[in-house]
């Protein structure tokens, strides 16, 4: 039995999974106290779950979008000034805000996801930066380019959760939370008809899957995911403001997707803690380390397109490794989107 | 008649691809539709579909006016196709794929697919079998596993008609399912199709084939530049001055 056979075998898939479980859950006493290594994974644990949540329209649907970083952004706003200017409580403003993004992400995808691709990339583009220039200029509410300071930490049974550890286990909670939900409807009759316009919109329509509803419920499900996501942030850091959630953030959260792999569940997850981690371990490079990120990520494309999370028997195993596929094809897709015959 | 087609249209442009085209479908029947290429064949099945929307012209599905829906809503009428350019969902599985033809059965969303209630679980199991009993009636599957991308021509040829099966239709149009098959493949093909008329479907189909639509369709109707120009039986059609014309062309005199 190789290596790879291991993850696909059910024993082997629970002794990782458990392993896995173990290292997490004891992660703060394994850094001994060390707040900066803690806050670094806290934030892959947020940033696990932002690329996961693009996965679902970039990865499993087929779309596009270059505006997650404001997604995220209007959760992170929604749920810091209910809370800084209301007094709501974090486990009031945090829904909130993942519904308020929810709700303006389907908007969004009612208004663009007629459009064709590169339209739609366009239209996602732009809709991130009105968000982010709606923030700096809507002082009354946002207090515009100055931020939002204070955020208040949220309560669990009437103490206050300060310290990195408690913010580690509540990312950490919420993050295995939403992998896992993205993982059953990914292996469910929603995620085949996603793969399945994915792979031929034409084809989709006529077996009966509501293309135009499929791509609108992706589009709101990462929206959720990302905007309770920004609310996690929001109380994380108590501090926020626009230029966290502009251009740079989306482009951030592609290229982990990109990095690690679209279409699979282990790829945004392996991008999002590459692309953390690397930041962090490369301060003493400085700005070199932008050289170095975009040289590992030309390097991925060009020897694997399908991502780190397609290399053979370091993450996939030979059989079962289903349904993926690359952010940057090799080969042409095929055929153009309303032609539906030559005739 | 189980579907009627009235004076259907669709122009692109300046150009004519089907011009007031009538047809009548018998139910339990297989109705062929050959012409030369460029005949509009294929643009006529994807007006039927809805794929691309026909210019005018009325489409009468059991009773009811269809012309204008959807292509899903079309599906979910009961009437599936395959595609002249196979069109499978490459990354996925065979199995999956098929599965993916069962969609409008089951009703379980997200709730269902995030708690993996007792009726999404049925629901899988079911479409599961359901799918796995297709693959059998085709032959594919011991090959179920596999991308659908790395299956021969012929087989996904097959696989097509199986996943159009799969979403239990009642009239199942085949865009040239035979283009690409050798002699053994087609011959197996036609008895497949008589066997699904044997069950109640109803055919439409596009051929090259001359020898298997000959042997095969209980009618044909002969299109050339967007123009029915003959409709009848084998032997009619085999006689018919008109298509004996638009084959091989004017006889010089």
């Amino acid at each position: 039995m190789t290596l790879r056979n291991v993850y696909a075998s059910k024993e082997g898939k629970a002794i990782g999974m458990g392993g896995l479980a173990v290292i997490l859950l004891v992660l703060p006493r394994l850094l001994g106290g060390n707040d900066y290594l803690l806050q670094v994974a806290t934030m892959m644990a947020l940033y696990v779950v932002l690329a996961s949540s693009l996965n679902l329209i970039i990865g499993f649907t087929g779309m596009y979008s270059l505006g997650h970083g404001a997604f995220y952004g209007m959760g992170a706003y929604t749920s810091a000034i209910l809370s800084v200017n209301l007094g709501w409580p974090f486990w009031i403003t945090m829904p909130l805000g993942g519904l308020l993004t929810a709700l303006v992400g389907a908007f969004l995808g009612l208004a663009t996801l007629r459009l064709r691709q590169t339209f739609l990339v366009f239209g996602t583009l732009a809709f991130g930066e009105i968000v982010r220039i709606l923030i700096m200029n809507w002082s009354s509410l946002t207090r515009g380019p100055m931020g939002i300071p204070g955020i208040p930490p949220p309560k669990v049974f009437g103490t206050e959760l300060t310290s990195s550890t408690h913010y580690y286990y509540l990312i950490l909670v919420y993050a295995i939370l939403m992998v896992f939900a993205i993982f059953r409807l990914y292996y469910s009759r929603i995620g085949r008809a996603w793969v399945a316009i994915r792979e031929d919109e034409v084809a989709a329509s006529s077996m009966g899957i509501s293309v135009f509803g499929y791509k609108i419920l992706a589009f709101t499900i990462s929206c959720l995911i990302a905007g309770l996501a920004g609310a996690f942030y929001a109380h994380f850091v108590t501090f926020i403001s626009a230029d966290q959630f502009g251009m740079g953030e989306s482009f951030l959260i592609l290229t982990m997707v990109a990095l690690g792999g679209t279409g699979s569940i282990a790829g945004p997850i392996i991008g999002a803690c590459i692309l953390i981690v690397i930041p962090e371990a490369f301060r003493f490079l400085a700005e070199y380390r932008m050289v170095l990120y975009g040289a590992m990520l030309i390097v991925v494309i060009v020897l694997k397109p399908e991502g780190l999370a397609g290399i053979k028997g370091l993450f996939m195993p030979t059989t079962g490794g289903r349904r993926r596929t690359t952010l940057f094809r090799r080969e042409p897709k095929v055929a153009a989107v309303k032609a539906g015959g030559s005739q | 008649m189980i579907m009627e087609i009235a004076k259907l249209e669709k122009h692109f442009g300046g150009l004519v691809a089907v011009q007031e085209v009538d047809l009548a479908l018998a139910a339990g029947s297989i109705h062929a539709v050959i012409g030369p290429n460029g005949a509009g064949k294929t643009t006529f099945f994807n007006a039927i579909t809805s794929i691309i929307p026909c210019d005018s012209g009325q489409i009468t599905w059991k009773g009811e006016r269809i012309e204008k829906l959807s292509p899903q809503s079309i599906s979910a009428k009961g009437i599936a196709r395959t595609f002249q350019n196979i069109r499978l969902f490459a990354f996925m599985s065979v199995l999956e794929n098929v599965i993916a033809g069962t969609h409008n059965h089951f009703r379980s969303f997200v709730w269902g697919a995030l708690t993996r209630n007792a009726r999404y679980r049925r629901e899988e199991k079911e479409s599961r079998e359901m799918a796995m009993a297709l693959l059998e009636k085709v032959g594919l599957a011991e090959k179920h596993a596999e991308y659908a991308r790395n299956l021969p021509y012929g087989e996904q040829r097959k696989l097509e008609i199986a996943r159009a099966l799969a979403s239990r239709p009642d009239l199942l149009l085949l865009d040239e399912p035979a283009a690409g098959m050798n002699n053994t493949e087609t011959e197996e093909l036609e008895q497949f199709i008589r066997a699904l008329r044997a069950e109640g479907l109803t055919v439409l189909i596009i051929e090259h084939d001359v020898k298997l639509i000959m042997g095969l369709a209980d009618r044909i109707t002969v299109l050339d530049h967007g123009v029915k120009i003959a409709e009848g039986t084998a032997a009619e059609i085999q006689n018919n001055e008109k298509v004996i014309e638009a084959y091989l062309g004017k006889r010089r005199v």
